[in-house]
């Protein structure tokens, strides 16, 4: 069956655009999972049964190359791999499988991402089920690079449960306070591992730090200044909560931690009441998300009498694209901070982040 | 905000129940042309059709997520996956089945490269695989106004055609003797399925689009078994599971809408298998119960009957208001082989045929002895028929008449009386012996009486 | 091989019926029909007589344009079948229907009337009354309401006769209709066959069973892929025609010129 739609193994190059490899899937209701792309070639495959045995039989070429001198350290979202970028410096070759736009949640792993798993030094990923899809592949990579789950190596009592629940919120990214600690771990694990390869790691990591530290001020300054009633973040799914808790904003998601869940009617309707009553100004949509949801909350709330605005779309579970400046860590909270500030009533300083500290940096 | 019916809910209820409605029409066409399941092959084969709509859109560097162009991506690939399979049915030795296995994995995996390949140029991508799960709980304005066009037009295409299209799926030879070309209306009614799905589909998803189009259809076949009814039927149960399944998943938290009404659906179909008018499960079993118990309510008059006639003491209907008596012990007897003597008992005692005691005397009442002759009569016309028509041994005749007495109606007695010469309400003698089973001797009366019938 | 054709007719003839001229029609590359050359006049009941596989019912499907034939022509009444649709109807074979499609006996037999409505226009009360005639004709007007897959296998070939009664055309095609039914039904639909023929109408019936075909036909083919013969049935029914039609069934053949003798027909 595999021979006979198109090779399978083949790699295609359509115009100047990635190549791609040809990639199956059956069955009603398969969620397709998302494409990984970074700064390499953009390779997607979907693994199973017998497409699974034809593509690790047939070859697969790419255009990066996989055997390369300097090590290789391999983070899951970007906003893993951006810290660990920076403190690696520019003597590994730090890579990120979950681009830009991408929902972890869904995100399942090509051929491509197994092999550079395998290849790698060091794997960095948050675990506590975020990257829910990804879960076998990344046990099974202690062969060569050690899985590091980072949300594990957090202090627990840190780590917020879920209403009704036991498992832990994963997007622990949204505290600052907490991904510093976070990236306290990275250092500690990358030094240890990468040893000669990456000098000066410390120092670079205690700039970095200190800047996040700043940033932390600064999302605390900011949030503050939004006025009482309209301190509700309304978002596409309940990505918000360690932001929430650490700068006193209460936050709702149409859908819950996960995105791998249908909304529910009531679950509707219960928000267009709320952000009603309260006169919300702005409710958000999220990059990586459907914003389907939101639409009908905005479009309920509007019947109802009260024009919500779409306050904006923030970065959740995955940061802007490549080379912007959305694209970093700190670029990514800059933009949630001031948008949603000034969506909902507050007051961001002339310039943002960068603005109020003075420097670019 | 005014009470129960926002504007979410009433969205979430016009768009689901109109579909339900719309999906219940065509789904009867589908089901009787035997296609019910191409609903799953047009909606995988949508996906090549929006990852293209979707690059075209963003190539010339709009929002790649207009709904009318990413829908009439949808439907171009749609149709000629429809297209595909028609050929692919007409023209080489596949059947149905095996033609629908084909485009919907060919149609499919080349949407999903397509679609992996677009998400990889990015634009605005998130939630474009979305499209075939629906967002059945966030319905929205727009939304509902699409759905209301399709099912117009889907609807209006399939009522027009009824007549035609119905017969295609009766007897499609005699139609083609007609003139008519069984591959245009086959192709209209893949038209109408094609609309309804591609709306259906980023409304509420694939599965409960082919579910909608599958289970009200087939629900309404226990109800009714005309065409018009049918397709009443089938849209009234569509739209309902389509309210009702709203309804539900509005009453918690965590219930998604889509599988709600999916739910509903199939517990609107049990309810159909069981107690529909039309061949329900229940009409049956309650028919097989009846006919029981007239099978060993009359066995048991008969052999009541046939004792007493033993003893010269046979009851008739003029004047009696019940019959002589038999001890409850002989009755046990020849119920020995039954099980639940007393139920036996206490139901002939309720229809008013038999009175007295088990343990004691039974008596047979007037309306009693009036059902044992009945009984009796029925058995021995049997057994005189096939005694003149088959010319079996009296022996074998009274098995024989045992299992076919029983569905005797009135004509056929009527019938079998004229041809044995037999007045009405006269008992025949009987043809095997009747021994009376607790004492001896007294001998009754002996086998072989002929009656005045027809030789040969 | 012997054709017998009866008149020596010109082409397009408007007079005839039923022309055939060289028709030859393959499955999948298998020829199952070879240069089939017949002249139907009106007023006479036909019977197709063959082994099974010798391609009757294709012979039928064919005239019909449900098979594409290789080479060769129909016509109807001097004209192509698509100009004479209202003057030929169809009897399908029984079991080629899905008996438990949801409809009465009535609604069977109006489909006769689609031909004329076409697509659009409903069956009015016109329509109702000639189908329910058709229905008397065939002693069925009492299960008029009755849903088609309660009827009975006699019953079920009746309504498909009325069905095709209701058409009111001058050429029949009747593929099997005796199969499987009752005597009763067999009788009934051979009465009807008669006064059809009898005004002046053309049958051509598709028929199994080679005792009952000296009986009920005035003109048979004898098919075995190809015409073995055609004509009155005393002049056809030679054992020779019979023999090359049958193969080496002799019992067959045996049994049958023996009934034939009882009939007094024959050598």
């Amino acid at each position: 069956m595999a021979g006979g739609v198109g090779s399978w193994g083949r790699s295609v190059r359509v115009g100047s655009g990635p190549g791609l490899r040809f990639s199956g899937g059956l069955g009603v209701g398969m969620d397709l999972g998302q494409e990984g792309a970074t700064g390499a070639m953009a390779c997607d495959r979907r693994v199973f049964m017998g497409a699974g045995v034809s593509l690790l039989l047939g070859g697969c070429r790419s255009q990066e190359s996989m055997e390369t001198s300097t090590p290789a350290i391999v983070a899951t979202v970007g906003m893993v791999t951006d810290i660990a970028r920076a403190i690696a410096g520019p003597g590994c070759a730090v890579s990120g499988l979950i681009g830009s736009g991408i929902d972890p949640h869904l995100y399942r792993p090509t051929r491509d991402d197994a092999i550079r798993v395998l290849k790698a030094r060091l794997v960095f990923y948050v675990g506590l089920h975020l990257e829910g899809r990804m879960q076998q592949l990344l046990e099974r990579s202690g062969v060569a690079g050690e899985p590091f789950a980072i949300g594990e190596a957090l202090p627990k009592d840190r780590l917020r449960l879920a209403e009704g629940s036991e498992a832990p919120d994963p997007h622990v990214w949204m505290d600052l306070s907490l991904w510093i600690l976070a990236g306290d771990a990275m250092l500690q694990a990358i030094v240890e591992r990468m040893g000669e390869w990456v000098e000066g790691a410390t120092e670079r990591w205690g700039r970095l730090r200190e800047q996040l530290e700043r940033l932390d001020r600064f999302a605390m300054e900011c949030f503050s200044t939004i006025p009482e009633p309209h301190r509700w973040l309304v978002t596409s799914h309940d990505a918000f909560g360690y932001l929430g808790a650490r700068y006193g904003l209460h936050v709702e998601g149409i859908q819950g931690l996960s995105t791998d869940s249908e909304a529910g009617l009531r679950r509707i309707r219960g928000l267009v009441r709320e952000v009603v009553e309260r006169r919300l100004p702005a409710v958000f949509v999220e990059t990586s998300v459907s914003s389907d949801g939101m639409e009908a909350v905005l479009q309920g709330a509007a019947s109802a009498g009260h024009r919500v605005q779409l306050g904006g779309s923030l970065f959740s579970d995955a940061m802007g694209p490549e080379g912007t400046y959305e694209g970093t860590y700190v670029g990514m909270w800059d933009h949630n901070i001031t948008t949603i500030t000034s969506a909902l009533g507050g007051r961001v300083p002339e310039g943002g982040f960068r603005g109020w500290s003075g420097d670019g940096s | 905000m005014t009470g129960w019916l926002d504007y979410n809910t009433w969205w979430v209820l016009f768009g689901t129940s109109l579909l339900g409605a719309a999906c219940g029409a065509v789904g009867v066409f589908l089901l009787l042309r035997r296609r019910a399941l191409v609903a799953d092959v047009i909606s995988h084969a949508t996906l090549p059709g929006i990852a293209v709509a979707f690059w075209l859109l963003w190539a010339s560097g709009r929002s790649g997520k207009s709904l009318p162009w990413l829908l009439l991506g949808a439907a171009c690939s749609a149709g000629l996956g429809a297209l595909g399979l028609l050929l692919l049915r007409n023209r080489t030795r596949l059947r149905e089945d095996a033609a629908m296995g084909v485009v919907l994995t060919g149609w499919f995996a080349i949407g999903t490269v397509l679609l992996r390949w677009v998400q990889g140029l990015g634009g605005d991508a998130a939630g474009l695989e979305g499209f075939l799960f629906g967002k059945t709980a966030t319905l929205v304005a727009e939304d509902g106004r699409w759905i209301a066009l399709a099912s117009l037009l889907s609807v209006g295409l399939v009522l027009l055609l009824k007549r035609p299209i119905g017969l295609i799926c009766f007897d499609p030879a005699f139609a083609t003797s007609l003139g008519w070309s069984v591959w245009w209306l086959d192709f209209g009614l893949m038209m109408a399925a094609i609309s309804l799905i591609i709306v259906g589909l980023q409304a509420v998803g694939a599965i409960l689009m082919v579910a909608l189009l599958v289970i009200p259809p087939a629900a309404a076949r226990f109800w009714t078994t005309r065409l018009h009814r049918l397709l009443l039927i089938a849209m009234g149960l569509g739209g309902f599971s389509g309210m009702v399944g709203a309804w539900i998943s509005d009453q918690g938290d965590k219930i998604p809408s889509g599988p709600a009404i999916v739910l509903t659906g199939v517990a609107f179909f049990l309810i159909s298998l069981l107690f529909g008018t039309h061949d329900g499960l229940a009409r049956r079993w309650i028919r097989h119960r009846a006919l029981e118990w007239m099978v060993r309510r009359d066995h048991f008059l008969r052999d009541f009957y046939e004792y007493l006639e033993s003893r010269g003491q046979a009851p008739t209907i003029v004047g009696h208001a019940r019959s002589a008596e038999v001890p409850g012990a002989a009755a046990l007897q020849w119920t020995r082989g039954m099980a639940n003597h007393r139920t036996l008992f206490s139901r002939l005692h309720r229809e008013g045929l038999v009175i007295g005691e088990p343990h004691g005397s039974l008596f047979l009442t007037a309306k009693g002895i009036q059902q044992a002759i009945i009984a009796v009569r029925k058995h021995r016309f049997v057994e005189h028929y096939l005694h003149l028509l088959l010319d079996l041994p009296t022996e074998a005749i009274d098995r024989g008449a045992d299992a076919t007495e029983h569905w005797l109606d009135e004509t056929m007695l009527a019938r079998l009386e004229s041809q044995l010469g037999v007045s009405t309400m006269e008992v025949p003698e009987s043809l095997h012996p009747i021994v009376p089973e607790d004492e001896s001797g007294t001998p009754s009366s002996q086998p072989a009486g002929k009656l005045g019938g027809r030789d040969g | 091989m012997a054709v017998e054709v009866d008149q020596e007719v010109s082409r397009l003839d408007p007079s005839i019926p039923l022309q055939i001229r060289d028709l030859t029609v393959a499955y999948q590359q298998r020829p199952v029909l070879w240069e089939v050359n017949l002249d139907l006049p009106a007023g006479s009941l036909v019977g197709l007589v063959g082994p099974n596989g010798a391609g009757k019912s294709t012979l039928l499907r064919a005239i019909l344009g449900l098979v594409e034939p290789i080479s060769g022509e129909v016509r109807v009444f001097g004209k192509t079948l698509a100009e004479q649709r209202g003057r030929v109807a169809y009897v399908p074979q029984r079991e080629s229907v899905d008996w438990d499609f949801p409809t009465s006996v009535l609604d069977l037999v109006l489909m006769g009337t689609y031909g004329k409505l076409g697509w659009f226009r409903r069956p009015g009360a016109t329509e109702r009354a000639r189908a329910m005639e058709a229905l008397r004709a065939v002693e069925m007007d009492a299960y008029a309401d009755r849903q088609i897959g309660r009827l009975s296998g006699g019953q079920q070939q009746r309504a498909f006769l009325a069905r095709a009664l209701v058409q009111q055309s001058d050429l029949y095609l009747m593929d099997e209709p005796f199969a499987a039914v009752d005597a009763a039904t067999e009788m009934a639909i051979m009465q009807l066959l008669r006064s059809l023929r009898s005004q002046g109408k053309t049958v051509v019936v598709v028929h199994h069973d080679l005792h009952t075909a000296p009986d009920y036909f005035d003109r048979v083919v004898l098919l075995n892929m190809r015409v073995v013969a055609y004509g009155k049935v005393e002049q056809v029914f030679q054992k020779e025609n019979l023999q090359k039609t049958y193969g080496g069934r002799l019992t067959v053949l045996d049994e049958l010129s023996e009934a034939m003798r009882r009939r007094g027909v024959g050598p």
